[in-house]
């Protein structure tokens, strides 16, 4: 799975970690910062939504250590409630998130994180974002773990509590809708430049 | 036109096999259908291939941290300020439950009510028996007593009063202690 930053102390700062060690816990935060936060945005869309899920998902895995079973991928783990807690927020949100049905395509309003943030979105993540909020929570959170972390079909369906199957179909609906989303950006980009080109200059 | 085994063979992970793959050529020839679905659906994967993983600001875990300091501060405050509370819920609770038991008790007194009732009516009704018994005793004697002369009952009383005196003085001499001199 690729979840950057693997350390060979993992282990032992798991172990720690379970016995109570805050600063223990601290270095797996730091080695997982990236790939729990990169979920988050890639579910939720905006950085300081992500930042505050990204937190909590580490608060709610720091509580719940003692129910961490030791036979399963710690990383997965925490992916999984992360995925968990973005899909909550998503389905609280109630479609106010950036969605393909209630922005335009080309020119949605502006999103971006402001200076105060480090995060720069370049043209790329911005058609990233657009894909992947033309799809429901689950289906999202299924296609980043299956594009981001590369895990298997079991995998997903484990941490989003899903069977194999389903996960299957809805990653086989998700890449056809991002597919059709695809075509119709492309479409759209096209007649604007055209029209650009047929403007009178003033 | 059938597109389905085609566009599954688009959208899967692993690449048609040999056979697949000519029939799947041969249709995109033929099909514009599935041949804007194959160009677009590259055009995501490349992306998505090309989007690499977003790091948060730096401080992330340092901002943990103080978020967890603030949890456990929090929560300890919450344990804190819960105790009197629990503390009162106790008390209310044992007072409940002895005003339960209490109720309990007055519940099986007013149960045995008639009982107690029957009981007071009993007493009545045997003391009216005594009273209207001694009512006729005395009527019986008031009617006894005016059959007969004053005369014959003053000397009745008189011999009475008599054989009384007689038997306390005996009666004393009887039971009184001697008295020894030496």
């Amino acid at each position: 799975m690729n979840t950057a930053g693997k350390d060979h102390r993992e282990p032992e700062w798991l172990v720690q970690a379970i016995k109570g060690n805050a600063e223990a816990f601290t270095n797996l935060v730091e080695l997982y910062q990236r790939p729990v936060f990169n979920l988050c945005y890639r579910m939720l869309g905006d950085p300081d939504e992500a930042e505050d899920a990204a937190q909590e998902t580490f608060l709610r895995a720091y509580n719940g250590l003692k129910r961490y079973d030791a036979q399963r991928s710690f990383s997965t783990w925490l992916l999984s409630i992360a995925a968990h807690f973005c899909i909550d927020q998503m389905r609280r949100r109630h479609f106010t998130l950036l969605s393909m049905d209630t922005l335009p395509h080309l020119d949605p309003p502006d999103m971006s994180p402001g200076p105060e943030t480090a995060l720069s979105l370049g043209e790329e993540q911005r058609h990233v974002r657009i894909l992947l909020g033309s799809l429901n929570a689950v289906d999202r959170a299924a296609v980043v773990m299956r594009y981001w972390y590369e895990l298997s079909y079991e995998e997903i369906a484990e941490s989003l509590s899903l069977t194999v199957s389903a996960v299957k179909s809805r990653l086989h609906r998700a890449r056809l809708e991002m597919a059709d989303n695809w075509t119709t950006q492309k479409k759209q980009l096209l007649s604007v430049e055209r029209r650009q080109h047929e403007s009178p200059a003033f | 036109m059938n597109h389905q085994p085609f566009e599954d063979w688009l959208l899967a992970d692993e690449p048609p096999t040999g056979e697949q793959a000519l029939e799947l050529r041969e249709h995109l020839r033929d099909c514009p259908r599935c041949s804007e679905l194959e160009s677009s659906w590259a055009g995501v994967h490349k992306l998505f291939q090309a989007s690499e993983q977003i790091a948060p600001t730096p401080g992330f875990s340092s901002r943990w941290q103080t978020r967890l300091n603030a949890q456990q501060e929090k929560a300890f405050k919450r344990r804190h300020h819960r105790q009197p509370w629990l503390l009162f819920a106790l008390n209310f609770i044992i007072a409940a439950a002895l005003l339960i038991l209490l109720g309990m008790q007055l519940w099986q007194t007013f149960n045995s009510t008639a009982q107690l009732l029957l009981v007071k009516a009993f007493t009545v009704s045997l003391i009216l028996t005594i009273v209207n018994l001694s009512q006729d005793i005395l009527t019986a004697f008031v009617q006894v007593v005016g059959r007969f002369p004053v005369v014959l009952w003053v000397l009745l009383l008189g011999f009475s009063g008599f054989l009384g005196s007689l038997w306390i003085t005996v009666g004393r001499q009887l039971v009184s202690t001697r008295r020894i001199t030496l």
